[in-house]
């Protein structure tokens, strides 16, 4: 039922964007030429990380910050907050599973699966937060991929344009999966939104194609980390299908909430990704008694 | 010690997490907790204090040891929750009014759960009398109370001493009872003993047994013997004596047969001249005499005349005597002897003589004893039962009067409504932690990694966005408005019920 609307709205937007920028020939010419222009630069420099350009073409979209300050999601040019400190320190360990000693990535370790046993346990803020963390770093690409078929919130919650997606790019295989990415005003990160939403999501995703557009995303000049958001692996078959592809998952876990049954039902859905690590979101409770009893208070600084 | 207080923060976090179904338990036991205190009647108390001695004064016949002490105590309370007594009292009271036999036993089996009697000190009673009728109002209650439990002392007075007096007129004619039965028993044995006797005990003088008998026999037959004896030396020192002596003493007198010859021979005359014939018997003897003189006269020639000589009579009768005594000793000798003889040979043909009378003794012993000691009772009991009559069975002091209270004495609904609220908010946060242990969910990622075994690469703390602090306080603010609700709904019933018991007072 989202269909017409999300195509009606995409219609605008491209309106809107050619009238604003008056880039409606530039876009209809570069569309043909990127797998090219993607590939040569690659083939030149093939370890050259230090252009920080990211490959993807077409407009830079911006992030809207009232929206994530609204959500509580890092700032990307904010001071340090609590939030940022301990994404921080959780990045470190997703880098250090994502890419081998050599600077390589390691066993597709740089598809990051985050995902949660049930709904609104924080996966979205969590992925959206990590990739902006990530998006930090000085030598990283980073492509946030909404791959939450049924309930797409990425784009709205970063303020960007909805658009075809990579479920278009894996229902159509006319496609170029690159021209669905939106690159933002973040240098570092691009995102993929959603796309259209299909009754056999998961059978999509199973197929053969999907291996070959997820070989597309991360083919490029630079590192490049491809984090997924998923649909809650408890609610939504298409989480366990993405971890066969990924070669990390980020389980949230909600504090307080998940239940332990949940959390091992989820696990186990997920056992085709060889690492599954925990990340506890939402922690009211600090043994340091830091935070425990102003649960109330604003803890923002 | 920093893991367990880890650990106890932990829970008390899990708690707060679970707040809502804490609130949600503490109102839902709160308010049947509060359901159930609100059924609970009104009992209305009244108490009163007796003196009660349960003995009068007597000596003997009261409270000797301290088990006795408590014995009279337990029957004093025992008989103030009798049957009889409640009866009297439904009767006696309001209870009672317009009341068949039936509606009054069920009354008073009722009373008695509604009635306490606990003895204080040793004689002192309290009486604690409840009523909890709920068509009646307090006041009314109240009164019934206290009329209950001064109908209890005046049933339990009529009731002491109307029994104090039937138990001695009760006591009395059992004691003559079996005072009489005793004596039936005891002329039986008289009878028995009495029968015996003259089977076998030959009539002898004297009580004991055979035995005895037969001993007191031989004991006079020696006696008897050592009298034989000195009486039969005595018989032969007079026969010594006696042939010692002559016989006759001759005495030479003149005309000593003459003289009486010639008296002889006038006295004849003198009958013969008064006109008697020889056939007159004086006559006869006169000339018998004569001749005899005559003959004497003829032949003592010139020598005198013999006479008996008296020594020789006297001693002659001494020996007679003393010969008579012998022969009355002996013949007593050979009656004991018989005597003893006959019973011997009794004992021979029959064995068991000594024993039967032995046995026939004892009964008769013991059935005199018990005779004797019934008829000191007797005498004790209605001594005792005067006593009594005199100065009533059972001294009875009223120290309190019953009192009259129209407010209830328990249920205590302020207590218990706040002990509902404190068990409903336990209960509540007893829930919450039972749910916390048997929900698992992670507090912090040790936690978490300690018990799932997976790594974990970090902890989020959550985040204050305005929106959520914004929800966050809404819920707070419903949270306390529950919470407070909830106290606030204890202080309420709280004032009304403080209002109703202004208004019943």
């Amino acid at each position: 039922m989202d269909r017409p609307p999300a195509g009606k709205k995409r219609a605008t937007l491209i309106e809107r964007a050619a009238d604003i920028y008056d880039f409606s020939t530039a876009l209809r010419g570069a569309a043909r030429p990127v797998p090219e222009a993607r590939s040569e630069p690659a083939a030149e420099q093939p370890a050259a990380f230090v252009p920080l350009v990211p490959s993807w073409s077409g407009h830079l979209h911006p992030v809207d910050r009232g929206k994530l300050a609204e959500e509580g999601i890092i700032l990307p040019d904010g001071d340090v907050t609590e939030t940022s400190e301990e994404f921080r320190i959780v990045k470190r360990k997703v880098l250090s599973a994502a890419f081998g000693a050599d600077g390589l990535p390691s066993a597709r370790g740089n598809f990051v699966l985050v995902n949660s046993a049930h709904p609104g346990e924080g996966k979205t803020w969590c992925a959206i937060n990590l990739a902006i963390s990530l998006a930090a770093e000085q030598d990283l690409d980073v492509l946030l991929v909404d791959a939450d078929f049924g309930k797409p919130a990425i784009c709205e919650r970063l303020g960007l344009p909805e658009g075809p997606g990579l479920m278009d790019a894996l229902v159509d295989p006319q496609m170029a999966i690159e021209h669905a990415v939106l690159r933002t005003d973040i240098p570092t990160l691009s995102v993929l939104p959603a796309g259209r939403q299909v009754r056999n999501d998961t059978e999509f995703l199973a197929s053969d194609r999907t291996r070959q557009v997820l070989d597309r995303l991360d083919s490029c000049d630079g590192r490049r980390i491809i984090i997924f958001d998923s649909p809650p692996a408890l609610a939504a078959s298409p989480a366990a299908e993405l971890a066969r592809h990924v070669g990390q998952t980020v389980l949230v876990v909600r504090a307080d909430r998940t239940t332990e049954a949940a959390l091992r039902d989820a696990v186990n859905l997920l056992g085709a990704c060889p690492v599954i690590r925990l990340l506890l979101n939402g922690v009211k409770f600090s043994s340091s008694g830091r935070q425990f009893g102003t649960y109330y208070g604003k803890t923002t600084q | 010690m920093t893991n367990i207080l880890e650990e106890l923060q932990i829970i008390l976090h899990g708690v707060w997490q679970r707040r809502w179904v804490a609130l949600a338990v503490a109102w839902a036991v709160c308010l049947l907790g509060w359901l159930v205190v609100a059924l609970i009647p009104n009992v209305y108390q009244s108490h009163a204090r007796v003196f009660v001695q349960p003995q009068g004064v007597l000596p003997g016949a009261g409270a000797a040891s301290p088990l006795d002490a408590q014995k009279a105590i337990d029957q004093v309370r025992q008989t103030m929750t009798s049957a009889a007594v409640l009866e009297r009292v439904v009767r006696i009271t309001d209870l009672g009014k317009g009341a068949s036999d039936r509606d009054v036993a069920a009354k008073a089996a009722m009373l008695r759960g509604n009635l306490r009697v606990m003895s204080q000190q040793d004689n002192l009673f309290e009486i604690t009398a409840t009523s909890s009728d709920k068509s009646l109002s307090g006041r009314e209650n109240g009164r019934i109370a206290a009329q209950v439990a001064a109908g209890l002392i005046r049933a339990f007075q009529e009731t002491s001493l109307a029994g104090g007096q039937a138990e001695t007129s009760q006591s009395l004619k059992f004691l003559d009872q079996q005072i009489a039965e005793q004596a039936r028993a005891l002329e039986a044995a008289e009878q028995r003993r009495v029968d015996f006797e003259q089977r076998n005990g030959t009539g002898l003088p004297g009580g004991g047994s055979i035995q005895e008998r037969m001993t007191a026999m031989r004991t006079e037959l020696a006696q008897i013997d050592s009298q034989l004896l000195s009486a039969q030396s005595a018989l032969a020192g007079i026969n010594g004596q006696l042939v010692a002596t002559a016989p006759e003493i001759v005495t030479t007198g003149p005309a000593g047969g003459n003289a009486a010859l010639a008296q002889a021979e006038s006295q004849l005359a003198q009958a013969r001249a008064n006109g008697w014939t020889d056939s007159h018997p004086d006559v006869q003897a006169l000339k018998r005499q004569i001749d005899t003189l005559q003959r004497l006269g003829n032949g003592g020639a010139g020598g005198g005349t013999r006479s008996p000589n008296p020594a020789y009579l006297s001693l002659r009768s001494i020996q007679a005597e003393r010969s008579a005594t012998v022969s009355a000793l002996q013949a007593r000798k050979a009656q004991i002897q018989s005597d003893l003889a006959g019973i011997a040979q009794r004992q021979v043909e029959n064995p068991g003589l000594i024993a039967e009378q032995d046995r026939l003794n004892r009964d008769y012993d013991a059935v005199k004893q018990q005779y004797d000691k019934l008829v000191g009772d007797r005498e004790a009991v209605r001594l005792r039962g005067d006593a009594q009559n005199e100065g009533g069975a059972v001294q009875f002091r009223v120290i309190d009067p019953p009192s009259i209270s129209s407010s209830p004495a328990s249920p205590n609904r302020p207590m218990l409504l706040f002990g509902v609220l404190v068990a409903g908010v336990a209960a509540g946060i007893g829930g919450a932690m039972a749910l916390s242990q048997l929900r698992t969910t992670y507090a912090t990622t040790s936690r978490l990694e300690r018990a799932t075994g997976l790594p974990v690469i970090g902890g989020i703390s959550e985040v204050a966005t305005p929106r959520r602090v914004a929800l966050n306080r809404t819920y707070a603010r419903w949270f306390y408005a529950g919470s407070g609700g909830l106290a606030g709904l204890c202080l309420l019933l709280l004032a009304v019920e403080f209002i109703q018991r202004g208004m019943s007072a």
